[in-house]
């Protein structure tokens, strides 16, 4: 039984909550609505892209992205994981290595990458590069043996990967798979061989 | 109330962890561009971010058909490297916050020890209003086979509804604001599910516990400092019980 104390502290000081600095306040924040009058829209605590297109400006973005939404998954992925992929993350956004005209990472894609780890587990980390269209691409290669995934927005994936064997080599791709079909359609390529250490084929 | 005792736990859930102090009396921007300076060695990413405003009048704009946008400046948000330490400044305080990984207690006050000494440097008269205290907790729960699952296996904090459909219940919003045990406290605590779900086979769900006070605030170190030790005390024994056993098996 829940008994109904009245509220005597004033609702400007008392109830108003707190600033949003991540997503998930700012999702419960604007659940309850911000008890104004007025339409006020507020802008999104995260760093959002900026009309400034310098080279540096956008893939600071794209960096600072990435890293904001890495901290959903540490708590899967594990801090070794994060002090890594943030250096790969570093060394990929360089702005030394890319031309002006290069598409930096859409955003989207790198919310695909970092549910595929989580979904992978992986203890290899993957090589990262960026696709012609701005998408993540993952790499691993062991021998000869090689898988590469293209990262879409909302889930999607592409993927093509080569395994050798007594036969001869064997080329496998997939085009448009939901993310959560990934490990079902590795499964008869042995894919523990790219993602587990000490594997042996 | 008996004290529950804090548990550590080898995954913590923590998403979000923010104190916040507002103040009395507003600053110039000015002042906020000499805080902002202060704080970006610790913090070198700063982004300005503004509030719109439109109010559409029909008796002035039905014509046509467009309202003015007011812009106004909000804030000055400012982050680590990483991403992961934030500080905000405002004309009317400062925040100083931490997202996962969530290091723990000591490095967390540490942090916003630094945030309210370049607030302390600038302004004269640090008259506190209001000190909030408030940890985001996300819990993932595997889907089973069913990808069906009881809330309260998971929370002591949930709605109790008759039964509405065969279907399982698709989200779901609770929110109870009450005095704390301690009179000086106040708490709101909400519960809701994480949208979008961020860990594939997942569900997630959020547990907003924010501790605030407006009275008897000394400005003061290290008075003020052991005010905010007391809301650590508060939201970890209101967290205690809103989780069950079975909750923190999944932070083990």
């Amino acid at each position: 039984m829940m008994a109904f104390a009245e509220a005597n502290l004033p609702e400007t000081i008392a109830a108003f909550p707190l600033m949003s600095a991540g997503e998930h306040s700012k999702l419960i924040n604007d659940t309850q609505g911000s008890g104004l009058e007025s339409a006020t829209m507020t802008v999104s605590g995260k760093q959002t892209e900026t009309e400034n297109t310098e080279l540096e400006n956008r893939l600071f973005t794209s960096k600072a992205y990435c890293k904001f939404q890495a901290s959903k998954f540490v708590s899967q992925l594990g801090m070794e994981w994060r002090r890594k992929f943030f250096a790969q993350l570093d060394s990929l956004m360089d702005p030394d290595d890319w031309d002006e005209d290069d598409p930096v990472v859409e955003l989207e894609s790198f919310d695909t990458f970092l549910r595929m780890m989580v979904l992978l587990k992986p203890d290899r980390l993957p090589g990262l590069a960026v696709s012609n269209n701005g998408h993540i691409v993952a790499a691993w290669f062991v021998g000869k043996d090689r898988l590469t995934v293209e990262c879409f927005p909302y889930d999607k994936l592409r993927w093509v990967l080569t395994v050798s064997s007594d036969g001869g080599k064997e080329s496998v791709a997939g085009t448009n798979t939901p993310l959560l079909r990934l490990i079902d359609s590795l499964n008869p390529y042995g894919p523990a061989r790219w993602f587990k250490k000490d594997v042996k084929n | 109330m008996t004290d529950l005792k804090m548990k550590s736990y080898r995954r913590p859930p923590i998403t979000e962890a923010v104190i916040e102090f507002r103040m009395a009396k507003e600053i110039t921007r000015d002042q906020e561009k000499k805080i902002v300076q202060r704080l970006q060695k610790d913090f070198p990413h700063s982004q300005e971010t503004d509030e719109y405003a439109i109010v559409f009048n029909p008796k002035k704009h039905a014509s046509s058909g467009m309202a003015p946008v007011d812009k106004r400046h909000k804030a000055v948000r400012l982050t680590s490297d990483d991403q992961t330490d934030i500080a905000i400044v405002t004309l009317n305080g400062v925040t100083s916050a931490r997202l996962a990984p969530y290091l723990g207690w000591e490095a967390f006050i540490e942090q916003a020890q630094k945030v309210w000494s370049a607030w302390q440097k600038v302004v004269n008269s640090n008259l506190i209003q209001r000190i909030g205290v408030r940890f985001i907790n996300r819990i993932d729960i595997p889907f089973t086979s069913d990808n069906k699952f009881e809330l309260n296996d998971y929370l002591n904090f949930y709605p109790e509804t008759p039964s509405l459909s065969t279907e399982p219940m698709k989200n779901f919003f609770i929110q109870v604001s009450t005095t704390t045990d301690n009179p000086y406290w106040e708490t709101q605590i909400t519960s809701t599910r994480a949208n979008p779900q961020p860990i594939p086979k997942h569900a997630s769900l959020l547990l907003d516990i924010d501790i605030f006070r407006v009275a008897e605030i000394s400005s003061k170190e290290p008075d003020l400092w052991e005010i905010v030790g007391e809301a650590r005390d508060i939201k970890n024994n209101l967290f205690q019980r809103c989780i069950t056993k079975k909750s923190e098996e999944l932070f083990e």
